[in-house]
């Protein structure tokens, strides 16, 4: 815009009052959360320091509310605390911690249960993945570390024990992200685990930035890591069929991993960001195994033909046509990419069109969602901002990577704006913002996001929405596996508009979130007409109608 | 008040108007000594000049310390000597086009735009400026503007074919496949080893729901086999029914190789105005494409005779005795053309690049090199010469130099060379770098060329760098990939050999045995990078 329009504009604005609709505010430091993210930095530019900072929302005690985890980084290789260029508080605590939440109404209250839950977690901490492994109803949590990954399952008693070595589920690589995934449909969740890059500070590589001076790597000068996946014998118990399953035959340095049935076979799949690198979109062959297709499906690169950073995921049927399209976001000077899924897990890359894309373009994002943030039934979306190569305007900060999140509010005409300007001053208080998990903390309706902060405060930006649209709350349980179940699906109709969502907990940057479906449903014109249609993961339906809104249900099965 | 509104109102018409700032000097202690040096000299000249208030001049030392600060990346520095370049030489839009370039790269679009718009004003035919602002417009979504300003480019200039290719990804982009397919296939016909284009047409083909021709795009590999241009014809018909008609009909057929089209069409228009020497030097290159040399300096000299001034015509003959071996002659005839037209520079420039080549070739490398760095401060963007000057120092085992060289000319050049980057890679396998963020660098810059063009330079490449880096599986890996490449294309005994003795060595986890061979400018078929070379 010209200078001369802009004079013209703000004229024009100056005489005419527009409503601010700030829907998300920060609430941390109200919360009872003083995690701190310590990443370990001691001048050495350790790739490692600035990838950290997953988060996760989940029931821990199945007492109806979301508790949050951190995972935390930590010194390395024996480097003394002394080093360290931000030094912890005498109150931070090193080691992954757990909040509970005890929030009562809009009073957001949350409780350190760490030491309580026996949670005993000081590898340097890079993703937090959640998912009832055993079938016992309550959520265990599997930790991705730079280093050995931990298993902690969930006693049900408000304590945990690890497992990792029982169960045979340590992956000792740089394992970022994972995701649990039923893949043989034999009733037990099985885990993909993502790794990164073959990276060690014994031999580090010292690399530099524009200007001579030392800087954090890139991912280009080292050797990617496989992926892991790992079968759960239903027996606590695990089996690595990395190589069996045909996941052995792609070794990409990946960072995000989002699970969904997307050439609708019946069976899920994966597809895995890579960064820097072409992506791979996992097709469930259906016999045990899975076949890389993301390049004839138009998913492995951009519409250029070059591959992207891809940090975080998400797959969600966006345009409620029936298949499950793909958001992804990457490095500054790249854009967000948004592909379209044309039904038969054919891609087309339309973030342009979409909106999504020139806004992202001086930002590095990582943790993201598509998530109803004013349910208004369509998908919006978020992003968890934070460089990776230094901010030239924060040069004399130790640590200059950051910036501030984004939030595309979807306009339902097939169109994106943001509206990150819009929302409390607070929400854009600019962090190393990396992951970021989704969910309704306090129960009002509507989904909350916690960000984790490398090297910081963690953001917990509470909805407070105000549109006054009509949700749909569900908790969809299997009762044979006695836990929820991941990818069934929930078809309703609003104003004779589909929508189609999904039960998961994966997608984002090495983050989990609440896997209660939560579906916006407008003004909605008949309030007593909702129905919907459960598509299990067993391959069953089951049609509900006159289903209560505005609350909270879990339906099993059996239900009807 | 008064004086506010006053402002605002000069501000009103004069969107671009910069207070000269003072330079913010990036701190350069962690520099290589290389680039602190060059530093020194463009503040040392910038000072000379900044007193003499001259508006041209200071303009281009403002501007050209821009260009330093931008390929190393000082954008901040870069941003302000741009602005104060414009401030002081706002007729100059070179600098207003470099700032667009900085702004557009920040995501600061709408400068970026209207810098892209003013330089148009100046230049109304510079077609990158609108190439790039057409860019912009279809990034952010304003399909409209972006559709209206590449049609303009193709109406100045039919086969553009960044332009064809913005419109087809526009059309996809607007769910229109069909119309997307028929720009994409006319820019193929263009650029038929683009692999973007492959990428873009399988996903139009895709959205018609033709999932195997869209599974054929994907697999191709980028065939470079030309495929021969059917619609002059119809082109032509853009064009009015005069001399100028034929000879730019004539160029467009020499560019899509239809060259007895094109003779008979530039015949045509030399026909039609004897005068005009502009469609002789067609003629000119057409003879030289189909290897009717001796024509095609008959043609040269009868020209010298009535356009001594013209430098184009030594330029020519140049060429000409360097596509045929004779290099002594060569470096005379470039040197006369340096010596007609000292303020013409692209001619200036072009004929220092050739000179640079044969003197390299006849291994005058000192004063090639002088050359070239000569060239670079008449145009410091073009990448070629740092290229050649990085095989020069490549060759001569300068090491630090030839890398630094390599990676300027990689900036510079908009895409992907690949011939620039097979000589980066070899570079750093044969000078057994220890710098790991140029080791990264090299064999990022192998991983991409192998994904998307697999030739048996980029192969041969990989390996020799996997070697030198220690990877010796994968050394040996490439390398077989190389070998049955040259094999089934047909290679010497000699480069056989070599080639085995090199799989030798990685396969006892040694280095490359083979010396860098300078590289030469593909100005010829006959000189071009064959797999003997």
């Amino acid at each position: 815009m010209t200078l001369s329009k802009f004079i013209g504009l703000s004229l024009v604005l100056a005489f005419v009052t527009s409503p601010i609709r700030a829907t998300f505010k920060e609430e941390i430091d109200t919360s009872g959360i003083d995690f701190v993210h310590f990443n370990g930095m001691s001048g050495q530019f350790y790739f490692h320091e600035m990838m950290g900072g997953g988060v996760a929302l989940f029931d821990y005690d199945n007492d109806g509310d979301l508790d949050a985890y951190f995972s935390q980084g930590n010194m390395i290789d024996n480097i003394s605390i002394d080093k360290a260029i931000f030094k912890p508080t005498a109150k931070q605590l090193l080691g992954d911690r757990l909040y509970r939440n005890d929030s009562h109404g809009k009073t957001i209250k949350f409780t350190d249960v760490t030491q309580q839950a026996k949670i005993k977690a000081m590898g340097y901490g890079m993703g937090v993945t959640t998912g009832d492994i055993d079938n016992d109803g309550d959520v265990d949590i599997y930790l991705s570390n730079y280093g050995n990954n931990q298993l902690l399952q969930n006693n049900g008693d408000g304590t945990f024990t690890d497992i990792t070595q029982t169960s045979k589920t340590n992956d000792p690589n740089w394992s970022v992200t994972a995701t649990f995934l039923d893949y043989d449909k034999d009733g037990y969740l099985d885990l993909y685990v993502v790794n990164y890059v073959d990276y060690s500070t014994s031999n580090p590589i010292v690399c530099k930035s524009y200007d001579g001076a030392k800087d954090y790597c890139s991912p280009q000068g080292f050797k990617a890591t496989n992926d892991s996946l790992f079968h759960n014998n239903g027996d606590g118990r695990f089996t690595n069929i990395t190589s069996k399953s045909g996941i052995i035959k792609e070794r990409e340095p990946g960072l995000g991993v989002v699970t969904a049935d997307f050439n609708k076979d019946a069976y899920v799949d994966l597809y895995v960001a890579n960064d820097g690198r072409p992506n791979i979109l996992w097709l469930n062959n259906r016999q045990g195994g899975f076949i890389n297709k993301a390049m004839t499906s138009g998913v492995a690169v951009n519409m250029s033909g070059m591959p992207e950073a891809s940090m975080g995921v998400d797959a969600a049927d966006f345009d409620n046509d029936g298949d499950v399209d793909l958001f992804m976001t990457h490095l500054n000077r790249q854009t967000n990419t948004l592909y379209i899924n044309n039904g038969k897990a054919w891609f087309s890359d339309a973030g342009i069109r979409m909106g999504v894309s020139s806004s992202s373009f001086k930002y590095t994002g990582f943790g993201t969602k598509w998530f109803d943030f004013n349910n208004d039934g369509y998908l919006d979306l978020f992003s968890a901002n934070g460089a990776v190569i230094k901010e030239s305007k924060q040069i004399t900060s130790p640590f200059p990577l950051k910036q501030s999140n984004q939030l595309w509010k979807n306009l339902g005409n097939s169109k994106y704006q943001e509206v990150s300007s819009l929302q409390d001053p607070s929400f854009l208080t600019p962090g190393v913002s990396r992951g970021a998990a989704f969910g309704d903390i306090d129960n009002d309706g509507d989904i909350d996001i916690l960000v984790g902060n490398n090297a910081g405060k963690p953001q917990l930006l509470i909805n407070n929405n105000t549109e006054q649209n009509n949700w749909l709350g569900l908790h969809l349980v299997r009762n044979d596996l006695h836990r929820e179940d991941l990818g069934a699906r929930i078809e309703t109709s609003v104003d004779n508009r589909k929508i189609d969502r999904y039960v998961k907990r994966d997608g984002s940057y090495a983050s989990s979130h609440d896997s209660r479906v939560l579906i916006g449903l407008g003004k909605l014109n008949d309030k007593n007409k909702v129905k919907i249609k459960i598509f299990w993961s067993d391959g069953t339906s089951q049609t509900l109608t006159y289903v209560k809104i505005n609350t909270y249900q879990t339906i099993t099965r059996e239900d009807k | 008040m008064k004086k506010l509104l006053i402002l605002t109102l000069i501000i009103a018409f004069n969107p671009q108007v910069f207070a000269i700032t003072e330079i913010p000097l990036p701190d350069m202690s962690n520099a290589d000594t290389n680039i602190v040096k060059r530093h020194d000299e463009l503040i040392a000249s910038f000072k000379q000049v900044k007193d003499k208030k001259e508006g041209i001049q200071l303009g281009t030392v403002y501007g050209e310390l821009g260009m330093f600060y931008q390929a190393h990346e000082f954008t901040n520095a870069a941003q302000v000597c741009y602005k104060n370049a414009i401030e002081v030489s706002p007729f100059d839009y070179r600098w207003k086009y470099l700032l667009a370039f900085i702004q557009a790269s920040l995501g600061l679009f709408d400068e970026a735009k209207s810098l892209y718009e003013s330089v148009l004003k100046i230049n109304a035919d510079y077609l990158p400026a609108k190439i790039r602002w057409a860019k912009i417009e279809l990034d952010t979504g304003n399909f409209s503007q972006a559709r209206k300003l590449y049609q303009e480019v193709l109406e100045i200039a039919p086969d553009f074919s960044k332009a064809l290719v913005g419109l087809g990804t526009l059309s996809l982009q607007e769910n229109q496949p069909k119309k997307a397919i028929e720009y994409l296939e006319q820019a193929q016909k263009l650029q038929p080893s683009a692999n973007q284009l492959n990428f873009l047409l399988s996903q139009a083909y895709a959205a018609l729901g033709q999932d195997q021709k869209a599974q054929d795009y994907l697999k191709n590999k980028g065939n470079r086999t030309v495929i021969m241009f059917d619609k002059i014809l119809q082109e032509m018909r853009l064009y009015s029914v005069s001399a100028s008609y034929y000879a730019q009909a004539a160029i467009n057929a020499f560019l899509n190789k239809d060259f007895p089209l094109s003779e008979q069409l530039v015949n045509h228009s030399i026909e039609l105005d004897p005068k005009n020497a502009n469609p002789k030097f067609t003629l000119m290159n057409i003879y030289l494409s189909t290897d009717r040399t001796e024509k095609a300096i008959e043609l040269a000299k009868s020209l010298l005779k009535d356009n001594q001034n013209d430098d184009r015509i030594p330029y020519s003959l140049g060429l000409i005795n360097e596509i045929n071996g004779n290099d002594k002659e060569a470096i005379l005839w470039y040197q006369k053309t340096l010596t007609i037209n000292k303020t013409h520079k692209t001619a200036q420039k072009t004929a220092q690049i050739a000179l640079a080549n044969a003197l390299m070739r006849t291994k005058q490398f000192n004063e090639a090199l002088k050359i070239l760095r000569e060239s670079q401060v008449v145009d410091s963007q073009n990448p070629y010469t740092y290229f050649s000057e990085a095989s020069i120092l490549s060759y001569l085992k300068v090491c630090d130099k030839a890398i630094d060289k390599y990676m300027q000319a990689i900036k510079k050049h908009s895409g992907e060379n690949l011939t620039y980057l097979v000589g980066f890679v070899k570079t750093v396998a044969m000078c057994d770098v220890k710098d790991d963020i140029i080791n990264s660098n090299a064999l990022n810059a192998a991983k991409n060329m192998y994904l998307y063009s697999p030739t048996f330079e980029v192969v041969q490449a990989f390996a020799m760098l996997e070697a030198s880096l220690g990877h010796k599986t994968e050394a040996v890996d490439y390398q077989a990939q190389a070998i049955f490449q040259a094999l089934t294309q047909g290679a010497s005994k000699q480069l056989m050999a070599a080639l085995k003795a090199d799989m030798q060595s990685y396969e006892k986890g040694g280095k490359a045995t083979q010396a860098i061979k300078p590289f030469d400018l593909d100005i010829n078929p006959k000189r071009a990078n064959s797999i003997n070379n």
